[in-house]
């Protein structure tokens, strides 16, 4: 591989790193209060193994 | 300008010790969640996508994973991102395949070893469960070390006993909530965890692409670092063999695929979720998080290389002369960095961040280890337990394994880059792992001797801490121009040995009852 195909190749990885956690904040952050709560309340409910 | 000048201020550390406040409320408030032995071991196996996302991340971009990706970045610049090549190929074909996950998650265990014994036998199952502790606490043991490493260069702080006292609080905060809440406590902390990690990786990228001149500037970087992996020698340095080179590629790939696979902290994850289909999704998805995790540190180090190499080289040359001098490592050039081009506020938000990421890896390892420790070898040896004791011995194990830490964290120093003591210790769990589950999960004739060998074969894993590599290479090969070992070829090798006493020892001692009917089968 020549020098040009190994810097472009690490650019798009810093890229890919950077858009990357940026989407995943917006993903993450849009559902999972919701999705919390929803384990909370499966939670409450009592288990065989519940001490 | 002082090497060890930061612009962290007063208002930082209110900032920190707000986020830190935040953090005992949730423990104290997840506590009323836990109802069950499953509940505090995998959160009653309710994770949905996005929380598990959240977790998961939370736990995988731990402050050391910062500091070793930051630290090859320094010293490898752009070459070091072949570790996110390698994580992101890995997870993207488990994630599209479901290997191993898929059926791991089927089998609806708590932890590992349980599955050992279900599909082997008791002796496996413990044997096993020792394996994974001892791999996975001495892997642990250097956390503490990197993260007061990091505070030192961020804050100034240059008092030692302030120091290990702050380092101590931290540690006692997350075995306060891990102890109290379990895995419940884990789960909300690590989604706050995430966001206020994700936010500050992303608040520190923006200013070292603005200090290095975003795109150009990288660009122009790149043209004059070391960038191709596959070259032995480092063309920036004078000391030979100081590079990657194909024989670590190939070590890397293979333990790197491994873990992503099956290293406990992550396989928790994967057994706390919903269902099979879940689990497979949740590799694919932790591609992102995953490539973020390896190449934004790894940015953040080429900044400190190219600030005290080429912006500051009067820094640069003091910096040297302090790593010549012993009392700094490599390790520290990326926190003396930050705490330099961050402004006072945001430095203590980035902080907070980095605290973060310290607690959420510290809490999920602490109740994984030690989840291990009830379920898998305490109970076998002394059960059955009643789900109270068992939670019981969870906690004291929690605590047991923290004081180790301290004790540990504090005192060792890590004598090579980080990442190489965190994979080579990680090669003595996976090594044998990587047969018996696999081979578990897949081939029939899979037996206990067998999986016992390939288990205790691990530690061999071990001869590849540079010590034993020194010891192995003046002993068997003095000659320094002919041919010496090398931590790769050693991590290699106890691959390589523990996979093929696996295969002989099933071959020549098969189980009486035939793995036939353990095996599993693949439903949708």
């Amino acid at each position: 591989m020549s020098s040009t195909t190994w810097q472009v190749l690490w650019l798009l990885m810093l890229a890919g790193g950077v858009v990357g956690m940026a989407g995943l904040l917006l993903l993450v952050s849009s559902g999972a209060i919701r999705e919390l709560r929803q384990t909370l309340d499966e939670l409450k409910t009592p288990s065989d193994d519940d001490v | 300008m002082g090497l060890f000048e930061t612009n962290f201020t007063a208002w930082d550390w209110g900032i920190v010790a707000a986020y830190l406040g935040l953090s005992i409320l949730i423990g104290l408030w997840a506590n009323r969640y836990v109802g069950g032995l499953t509940d505090y071991l995998v959160a009653g196996r309710t994770l949905r996508i996005r929380l598990a996302l959240a977790t998961m991340t939370g736990t995988e971009l731990g402050l050391v994973t910062v500091m070793y990706a930051a630290e090859l970045g320094f010293t490898k610049q752009f070459a070091s991102l072949y570790l996110a090549i390698i994580e992101v190929g890995a997870l993207a074909i488990i994630g599209l395949t479901g290997l191993v996950v898929y059926r791991l998650r089927q089998e609806a265990v708590l932890t590992v070893p349980e599955y050992y014994e279900r599909r082997y036998s008791r002796s496996v199952r413990v044997v096993g469960g020792v394996m994974m502790v001892v791999a996975g606490v001495l892997n642990m043991g250097v956390f503490l070390k990197a993260g007061s490493l990091f505070l030192v260069g961020v804050t100034g702080l240059d008092d030692p006993m302030a120091l290990k006292l702050i380092m101590t609080v931290l540690l006692l905060l997350v075995l306060f909530y891990t102890v109290l809440g379990g895995m419940v406590s884990v789960v909300i902390t690590d989604l706050l965890q995430f966001l206020v990690l994700g936010v500050g990786t992303l608040i520190v990228s923006g200013f070292v692409l603005s200090e290095m001149g975003w795109i150009d500037g990288l660009w122009e970087v790149s043209g004059r670092s070391y960038i191709n992996p596959l070259l032995r020698d480092d063309p920036l340095t004078a000391k030979p063999n100081d590079g990657v080179g194909p024989v670590m590629l190939c070590a890397q790939t293979l333990t790197l695929f491994t873990a992503v696979m099956l290293w406990p902290a992550t396989v928790s994850r994967t057994l706390a979720v919903k269902s099979p289909l879940v689990a497979r999704r949740l590799y694919l998805f932790s591609t992102v998080p995953f490539l973020a995790r390896r190449s934004l540190p790894a940015l953040w180090g080429i900044g400190a290389f190219v600030f005290f190499s080429t912006s500051q080289p009067g820094l640069g040359e003091q910096f040297q002369e302090a790593v010549s001098a012993g009392e700094i490592s490599t390790l520290s050039a990326m926190p003396l960095y930050l705490a330099k081009i961050i402004p006072s506020g945001l430095l203590g938000i980035v902080t907070a961040a980095m605290v973060a990421a310290f607690m959420s890896t510290h809490d999920s390892y602490l109740l994984c280890w030690s989840g291990v420790v009830a379920q898998d070898i305490v109970d076998p040896l002394f059960g059955p337990l009643s789900p109270r004791t068992r939670i019981l011995v969870t906690r004291l194990s929690i605590l047991v394994i923290g004081g180790f830490l301290l004790f540990w964290g504090l005192w060792y120093e890590v004598s090579q880059e980080l990442w190489d003591y965190l994979v080579i210790t990680g090669t003595v769990y996976l090594a044998g792992a990587l047969p018996v589950i696999v081979g578990g999960l897949y081939w029939r004739k899979a037996s206990s001797v067998g999986a016992l060998i390939a288990l205790g074969g691990g530690l061999i894993g071990v001869t590849g801490l540079p010590q034993a590599i020194t010891a192995i290479n003046r002993g068997l090969f003095p000659d320094p121009d002919g041919f010496q070992v090398s931590s790769e070829i050693m991590m290699l090798a106890t691959m390589g040995v523990c996979t093929t006493a696996f295969v002989f020892g099933s071959l020549i001692f098969p189980d009486r009852q035939a793995g036939e009917g353990k095996l599993f089968e693949e439903t949708e």
